[in-house]
């Protein structure tokens, strides 16, 4: 199954049990999705709970704090994380604080939906990426999903739990082929561990653990070890058991993130590494990330301010061999 | 308070030094990383210096004398080292004097210093039995120079210029240990930085002999399980493991898996089994140092299973296939190695060519190049244990086979056969009549050309 056609099914699955789900955002409906994520449901369950929105993003999220104020279960759609920041007042203001204002009078079974990230020349204000801002709001659930199984089962959850839950994909993930267990449900809120191993654990999430699992065989014949690769999967709140469990057995720590360097979500991971597990830390941590610059349209540019496996193999071989791997 | 000097251990095969020449008499007054002492090891001459300041108490030994590793061979006093700073800067300078001052513009201001107690490792060293390490390296005294540069030395220095560069977790084991970090460093035993990895590396070598590293792997044991503070030989090692009745663990190599394997599914097999008798007359008059009674045998059984084509009969999926040619599975093994090559349609071949082909087939069974296709194909198999003297044995049905034939030794101009038979595809009569065949042939000149 394709990541996209995990995200429709969930989303079909739940409109077909529960009719308060609705969906809604710019060309959901009739269109099926820029990522073609919705496509059919408008055919199956007509125009009302798949709405097409103008373009206001603002308005697409208010509404659908409403709606969830209301009693509905509503799924907002932004086309592109850029976008979100016209909604940002109803995310961080409204859909994360009500609960909390109302002294817990108001729930809001709501999810907000956008893909980020640096896909293909999209240029410097529809590549970037979120995910340390709103991973800082309390009263927020934050989900980023690599995996096609972690995709269905995550979003259903997102959808039929009463708080709000930003639910976040990247561009060029849409396609990934993956398998599903429909069967057996996950925890949402656990991480992930892509691959065991024993001499360095490699924390990322979205779609830098594919491009650390594209590296890892490099890495690990170079260096003659083998590691450990952790997909966070939940961002806010962070699995720490497991990244506990993982730093303690390796010692070492290796973040990678497609986002700017500065300011960015590993920083979390790291910090989290040197103030609760100092004495397991065998090496200084590495982060690797994107340059601090507005992504380039230009495609060597834009390929040389992020991540790339093979950046990311040289980069950790050349630190593994300074640290006593 | 006393901070004793003890005979360093400079390379990991000394066991004693001898004193070349003390650098200070009782009563000077010394700074660390002063040098206070030559030393020869069975290798080189070093300089041993202090790592605390004070003044020289006492010299245990003389010039031209030798002390095992580990031992005292100095006192130093210290007092004076946990007053104020500043009362200590004032007695300094009062007692050292203004000429002193220049020489020493680099000293780094005690201040800078961190305090001893702070160190993670220092609690653990004092919560430590006491130990060889723990004199070599003057406890925790030394410790209060963690952070200052150190004079020039022979001895090797740490390439970044600080004094301890150990990782945090390098540091908690080196703590759980009791090992002096900078003593370690300085001297040339762990690298800089060291990582948790050289610590285990270094607490390893120091306290287990080498056959005794050797003896703990090959069981699994952790190093734990001995106490650090000794250095432990083999024969410790073997007595704990008699002691506790550890076996020995073997991982099954994939040749083993494959053998469990094969005989798991010829035990799951509707077997039988008939017993009888060759006259060996003519094996034996035929037998040479080239054609052996094995390769006569090979001959012997493909020239029967020619005659019974139940016997080149497998049992497939979609039924029974019959194969054209004689193809049969030796059971052959060197050492613990087991395998049943397979030598193909050998109706087609002379004796020679089989002697020359089971002889190839040796070579590659002795060097373990046995390739996959070696070991498929046939659909009877043979094993012959006479040369062991055996009498008469049965064996498991290798694969695909239907059946397999057991070969005993000669005795009294006879040889015992046992065949076991894959009910499934061969009945008891079918059997019976194999049976005769092979024995006809055997008295069979004809066989023999």
């Amino acid at each position: 199954m394709l990541y996209r056609e995990a995200l429709n099914r969930a989303i079909d699955e739940c409109m077909a049990v529960d009719e308060k789900v609705v969906i809604l955002g710019e060309d959901v409906g009739r269109y099926g999705g820029s990522y073609r994520v919705s496509e059919g449901l408008v055919a199956k369950y007509g125009e009302a709970r798949c709405i097409d929105t103008p373009i206001a993003e603002l308005s697409i999220v208010g509404n659908a704090v409403g709606m969830a104020i209301g009693g509905l279960r509503p799924i907002a759609e932004i086309m592109t994380a850029n976008f979100s920041l016209l909604a940002f007042d109803q995310i961080i203001n409204h859909a994360s604080k009500l609960h909390y204002m109302s002294n817990g009078k108001i729930r809001l079974p709501m999810v907000v939906r956008f893909p980020q990230g640096v896909s293909k020349q999209l240029a410097a204000q529809h590549s970037e990426s979120y995910e340390q801002m709103l991973s800082a709001v309390p009263g927020l659930i934050v989900w980023a999903a690599s995996d096609v199984n972690y995709a269905y089962h995550a979003l259903k959850q997102a959808i039929l739990m009463d708080d709000p839950v930003l639910f976040i994909e990247h561009e060029l993930l849409y396609n990934k082929k993956g398998e599903v267990d429909v069967d057996t449900p996950l925890d949402p809120f656990k991480a992930r561990i892509v691959k065991e191993g024993k001499d360095l654990t490699i924390v990322s999430y979205l779609k830098m653990v594919d491009d650390v699992m594209t590296a890892v065989p490099t890495i690990e014949k170079e260096l003659g070890i083998s590691c450990e690769v952790i997909d966070l999967q939940s961002l806010n709140p962070i699995d720490h058991a497991t990244l506990e469990a993982s730093i303690k057995k390796t010692g070492r720590l290796v973040v990678v993130e497609e986002d700017h360097y500065t300011g960015g979500y590993g920083a979390q991971i790291v910090s989290f590494a040197a103030e609760k597990l100092f004495y397991a830390l065998d090496a200084a941590p590495l982060r690797l990330a994107g340059e601090d610059v507005p992504i380039p349209y230009n495609r060597s540019l834009e390929l040389a301010s992020i991540p790339t496996p093979e950046k990311i193999a040289a980069r950790i071989v050349e630190w593994g061999k300074s640290n006593g791997l | 308070m006393a901070y004793k000097i003890v005979m360093p251990q400079l390379s990991d095969s000394m066991e004693e030094g001898k004193l070349i020449s003390w650098k200070v008499k009782p009563g000077d007054h010394v700074k660390m990383g002063d040098v206070i002492a030559e030393v020869e090891s069975d290798k080189a001459i070093m300089e041993v210096q202090s790592f605390k300041e004070g003044v020289v108490k006492e010299l245990k030994i003389k010039e031209g004398e030798s002390a095992p590793v580990g031992s005292v061979i100095a006192v130093i006093d210290t007092d004076g080292e946990e007053e104020p700073r500043a009362k200590r800067q004032e007695g300094k300078l009062a007692t050292e004097g203004e000429v002193k001052k220049p020489s020493q513009p680099s000293s780094p201001h005690p201040q800078e210093n961190p305090k001893p107690s702070k160190e993670p490792k220092l609690e653990a060293v004092k919560g430590s039995p006491s130990s060889v390490v723990d004199e070599l390296f003057g406890k925790q005294e030394s410790a209060s120079t963690s952070s200052t540069p150190h004079p020039p030395s022979s001895i090797h220095h740490p390439s970044s210029g600080e004094a301890v560069s150990a990782s945090p977790k390098a540091r908690a084991l080196a703590a759980k240990y009791g090992l002096d970090l900078e003593a370690l460093q300085h001297a040339g035993k762990l690298p800089v930085p060291a990582h948790a990895e050289d610590i285990e590396r270094y607490v390893q070598r120091r306290y287990f002999t080498p056959k005794a590293l050797e003896l703990i792997e090959r069981y699994h044991l952790s190093t734990d399980l001995f106490p650090k503070g000794k250095k432990h030989t083999e024969a410790e090692i073997q007595a704990y493991i008699e002691a506790h009745d550890i076996p020995l663990p073997r991982p099954l190599d994939p040749m083993r898996q494959a053998i469990i394997a094969t005989v798991e599914a010829a035990a799951k097999k509707p077997t039988y089994r008939i017993y009888d008798r060759i006259d060996a007359t003519l094996l034996k008059k035929h037998e040479s140092k080239e054609r052996t009674l094995t390769v006569w045998l090979l001959k012997l059984l493909a020239e029967a299973m020619m005659r019974h084509e139940c016997t080149r009969t497998t049992l497939g999926p979609g039924g029974l296939q019959v194969w054209p040619g004689a193809s049969i599975s030796l059971a052959m093994a060197h050492g613990e190695a087991l395998y049943m090559p397979v030598f193909r349609d050998l109706q087609s071949k002379d004796i020679g060519t089989i002697a020359q082909e089971l002889s190839a087939m040796k070579e590659r069974v002795k060097s373990g190049r046995i390739k996959p296709e070696d070991l498929k194909g046939s659909t009877f198999g043979l094993s012959n244990l006479g040369m062991t003297g055996i009498e008469r044995f049965d064996a498991m049905i290798n694969s695909d086979d239907s059946g397999i034939a057991a070969v005993g030794c000669e005795i009294d101009g006879f040889i015992a056969v046992t065949l076991t038979l894959d009910h499934r595809i061969v009945n008891g009569y079918q059997a019976a009549e194999f049976m005769q065949m092979i024995k006809k042939l055997a008295v069979d000149e004809t066989t023999f050309r």
